[in-house]
Formats: structure tokens, C-alpha cells, sequence
């Protein structure tokens, strides 16, 4: 929705960035407009602002590929302050964006040379076995940089994703264990965690699926992936032939239970929407255990 | 092998579902029927950005798209998709394969549509997908001359102007409605803005 920006003042363009910049949003695209029709002409009101507002534009300009403008964002970085290894991290960023992936890596090793303790351009080298299409190799990157950086909870994700991809789900798993040791009352680490065991199968890893399901949905009773997840989770136990009759009773309550949990979300969030509700209850009806 | 047909409403889905979210895979699922030796897909339900690898929000979609589709009176009869990386198109990759695989169990003329990065521009001047199709145990690369698409140059343009208006916001896959389930995945008001861009185009 561009034209939300057309009529906001430079002073509020630059709040509106400043807001971006702060929380990490990646909104390139609006990023890269409001800088283009607003920001551009008042660059020198900024103040030392300014350079942070560059930086940030160049990052969305490279999300955009609007290579023309991440060129001149770089430049003007570049002469402003030429030792500075945030702007030869940059530097290597504009690189790999045109698929100079060598390059970019000698530029990374040298800042990595000169500063050890800099995580930033370590990552980068993950990013760019990444663009190689090299899972294997990034993964390998990525445990090194883990092994000094042991505390980076962006990158743990980051390792989770990766061996995910190579369906490597056990290994998946140990970096989300990680995660919620740093944050123990997140939800969605404890739903990220349970939909992992799931897709592992198997009556044992269907039971700590179970719990952690219903961990996150005690932290978080609206999360609606853990609603369905611990539905169809108790759905696949208590068809497993591992499962004792005495704990079927049981099972089929807790289902009960979760249906009656999904439905109550769908009619507090869709009032006036009746078919969207029916439709859910179908499904319910259709996923639900019989007592 | 047999032909293939998107009509302009799967195939405007399917790439605006890419373009709303350039930086990560997507995935989705093609409904369709076959009839008189074609295959037509009449509509795309885009499906997950966020991880494409778990298993039980997969089931979930399948299960409640498998609903829809009954109620449609179609067939799950596709699978589309985006990588991640630029220059990939390949098919062969874990996300893919549990739900492909799941496809062709209940439907012979599955096909698997990869969009291709690289053919995506702004001025939309042709048609970027990658469409496989499962013959032999095998899936095999489709000759584009064996697929059409519903209005050619007319859909190009619809999606030149859909794609300028950002209608790619008004989008809403089955990950958007798990985090609030208010947004509707079936993209009924979409539909709407999509037939609307193609009239005016004619």
C-alpha cells in the first residue's frame, strides 16, 4: 500500500523508518518507495541520522534488486567512512547481490582477519553457501560460527531451518531444545519444537509432540497452530496400537477439548462470517475422536 | 501426457502468492479436473511461507483443501510451488516430495508446477512456470506448448496491473490464517479483484 506514503511529511517518513529500523521489520518494498518519493529530497536534514537511513536503504534497495540505488547508497558510505567494517560488510553484501560470490567471501575474510570477535561477517559466509544452493557446506559454516558465538538465538533458528531442509528433523529439534532453554515462556518455540516430533512420527515422539503442544498452548491459548497440532497429534495416538485402552477415554476428552478450543476462536474472530465457521466445524467433526 | 490448462484465476494466484513473499519458498495446491484427454486447473490454494518442511500443519491443509475441493466438485490435482533460491526450479527437494507424493496416490494426471525465479519480471511479458507432470512413476518436464493459459496476453496484462497495484497484499495463504483466522485462504475477495483486472483488460 504505497499510497499510504504519499502524503506523510519527511519528518514523519523518517520516524516511520526509524520505527522499521528499530524493531528489524523487513519492509523493503516500502522501504525503498518512501525513500524514493520523501526521503531522497530532504537526505540533509537528517542530520547523522542520515547515514543510518543509507545503510538501511541499501539493504531493502539489494532486497529489491534495485541494484542502481544500493550502488549509490554504498558510495556515499563508502566515502564517508572508509575504514569502517560495517561498510565492507555491506560492500561484500552488494557483492554477492550481483553473484560475485568469491569476491564477496574475500572481503568478508579479510574483515573477519582484522576483527575476530565480529559475528556480522561470519553469517554472511552461511548466506552466501546458501545462494550457492550448498546446504550441506552451510550447515558445517553455520555449527562453526555457533561453536564461538554460542548465545546468537537468530542463528540457532537459522540451524533449525537448514536441517529441516535436509529433513534432518532430530538435529532440528536439539537446536529448538536450545532455543527455549534461552526463552522458556515462548510458545512458538514449544509449537515449533512439537511440530518437529510430530514430523519425526512414531508413537514416542507423538507423546513429547503431545506435551509440548500443550505447553505452548497454555503460554499462548490462541495459538491456533498448537490447537490443531495437539488435535490431530491425539488423533494419531490413540490410533497407534501402542496406545492402552485405558488412556483411549482420556485421549478423546482432550480432543474434545481442542475442537471446542479451535471453534470458539473462529466464532470470536469471524462474527459475521457464517460459512467460514460452518466449514471449520466440518472439519472439526471430521478430525475429531469419537467418545 | 496430456495438456494442460491453468485458467487465468489459478495462474494469477499462484504468481502473486511469489511475489508477496520474494525472499522465502512457497508452496500451494492446484484443484482441477479431467475430462476429455486435458487436464484444467481451475484454482490455486496458496498454502505456506513459513516452513514448508512440517508435517502437521500439511495435513491440516490438505485435509480442509481436500474439503473444498469435494465441495467444488474438483480434484487436488497439483502441487505449485517456489524455491527459495533464485536459479532453483528443481522439484526434487524433501518439501515437495511428502505432499507430491501424497498427490499422485489419488489423482493420475498430477502435475507439479515450479514457478521459475528468473522468468519473473515487472513487465510480466510471459508465462513463468515450470510444470512437470507424473507419468510412469516418473515426473517428467512438460513442453510449454502443450500448456495454455486462460486469456494469454490478456492475463499478462491483468497481472502487469495486479502485480503495479499490489494487489499481491490482498493475498492471503493458509500460514496468514493461522495467525489470524479472520483471513480467509480460500481468497474470495482476490478472486473477485482478479476477475475484475481481466475484464478490463479485454
Amino acid at each position: 500500500m504505497a499510497g499510504v506514503y504519499d502524503n506523510i511529511t519527511w519528518s514523519e517518513a523518517r520516524n516511520v523508518l526509524r520505527t522499521w529500523r528499530e524493531n528489524s521489520e523487513r519492509q523493503s518494498r516500502d522501504v525503498v518507495y518512501i525513500w524514493e518519493s520523501i526521503l531522497k529530497q530532504h537526505v540533509d536534514k537528517l542530520g547523522n541520522e542520515k547515514f543510518l537511513v543509507l545503510e538501511q536503504v541499501f539493504l531493502a534497495a539489494l532486497d529489491c534488486h534495485s541494484l542502481n540505488l544500493s550502488e549509490k547508497c554504498l558510495k556515499i558510505l563508502m566515502t564517508e567512512f572508509p575504514g569502517s567494517l560495517r561498510v565492507h560488510k555491506c560492500h561484500a553484501m552488494h557483492l554477492e547481490a550481483i553473484e560475485l560470490y568469491d569476491e564477496a567471501l574475500s572481503v568478508l575474510d579479510s574483515i573477519i582477519k582484522k576483527d575476530e570477535t565480529n559475528a556480522a561477517p561470519r553469517k554472511r559466509r552461511v548466506a552466501i553457501y546458501k545462494a550457492y544452493g550448498r546446504i550441506p557446506e552451510a550447515i558445517k559454516e553455520l555449527t562453526e560460527y555457533l561453536k564461538k558465538f554460542m548465545s546468537d538465538q537468530e542463528a540457532w533458528h537459522e540451524l533449525s531451518d537448514l536441517y529441516l531442509q535436509e529433513q534432518e528433523y532430530g538435529k532440528a529439534a536439539v537446536c529448538i531444545e536450545e532455543l527455549i532453554l534461552h526463552n522458556p515462556h515462548n510458545h512458538l518455540l514449544h509449537q515449533r519444537y512439537a511440530e518437529i516430533k510430530y514430523s519425526m512420527g512414531g508413537y514416542d515422539n507423538m507423546l513429547t509432540a503431545k506435551s509440548y503442544f500443550c505447553q505452548a498452548i497454555k503460554l499462548n491459548p490462541n495459538n491456533i497452530r498448537a490447537l490443531y497440532g495437539l488435535l490431530l497429534t491425539v488423533n494419531h495416538i490413540s490410533l497407534s496400537q501402542k496406545c492402552p485402552a485405558s488412556k483411549k477415554k482420556e485421549l478423546a476428552k482432550l480432543s474434545t477439548w481442542v475442537s471446542k478450543q479451535i471453534d470458539q476462536q473462529y466464532k470470536l474472530k469471524n462474527s459475521n462470517d457464517d460459512t467460514n465457521i460452518k466449514q471449520v466445524e466440518d472439519l472439526l467433526a471430521h478430525l475429531q475422536l469419537e467418545v | 501426457m496430456t495438456d494442460v490448462k491453468f485458467s487465468a484465476r489459478a495462474y494469477a494466484k499462484v504468481l502473486l502468492h511469489a511475489i508477496k513473499y520474494p525472499h522465502c519458498a512457497i508452496n500451494g495446491l492446484l484443484l482441477g479436473k479431467y475430462g476429455n484427454g486435458e487436464l484444467s486447473i481451475v484454482d490455486a490454494v496458496p498454502l505456506f511461507h513459513i516452513s514448508l518442511h512440517l508435517a502437521p500443519m500439511g495435513e491440516l491443509a490438505l485435509n480442509t483443501v481436500e474439503q473444498l475441493a469435494t465441495e467444488l466438485n474438483l480434484e487436488i490435482a497439483g502441487y505449485y510451488a517456489a524455491n527459495e533460491n533464485i536459479n532453483d526450479t528443481s522439484i526434487d527437494k524433501p518439501a515437495h516430495r511428502a505432499i507430491s507424493e501424497k498427490l499422485t496416490e489419488n489423482f493420475d494426471h498430477a502435475i507439479i508446477a515450479m514457478v521459475d525465479n528468473k522468468e519473473l519480471s515487472i513487465d510480466m511479458d510471459r508465462f513463468a512456470l515450470k510444470v512437470s507432470q507424473y507419468s510412469d512413476g516418473k515426473w517428467k518436464v512438460k513442453d510449454r506448448a502443450s500448456i495454455r493459459y486462460e486469456g494469454d496476453d490478456t492475463l499478462l496484462k491483468a497481472l502487469y496491473k495486479l502485480n503495479k497495484d499490489e494487489r499481491y497484499r490482498d493475498l492471503y495463504d493458509f500460514d496468514n490464517h493461522l495467525d489470524d483466522v479472520s483471513l480467509d485462504w480460500r481468497n474470495r475477495k482476490l478472486n473477485k479483484i482478479i476477475d475484475g483486472a481481466l475484464q478490463r483488460q479485454v
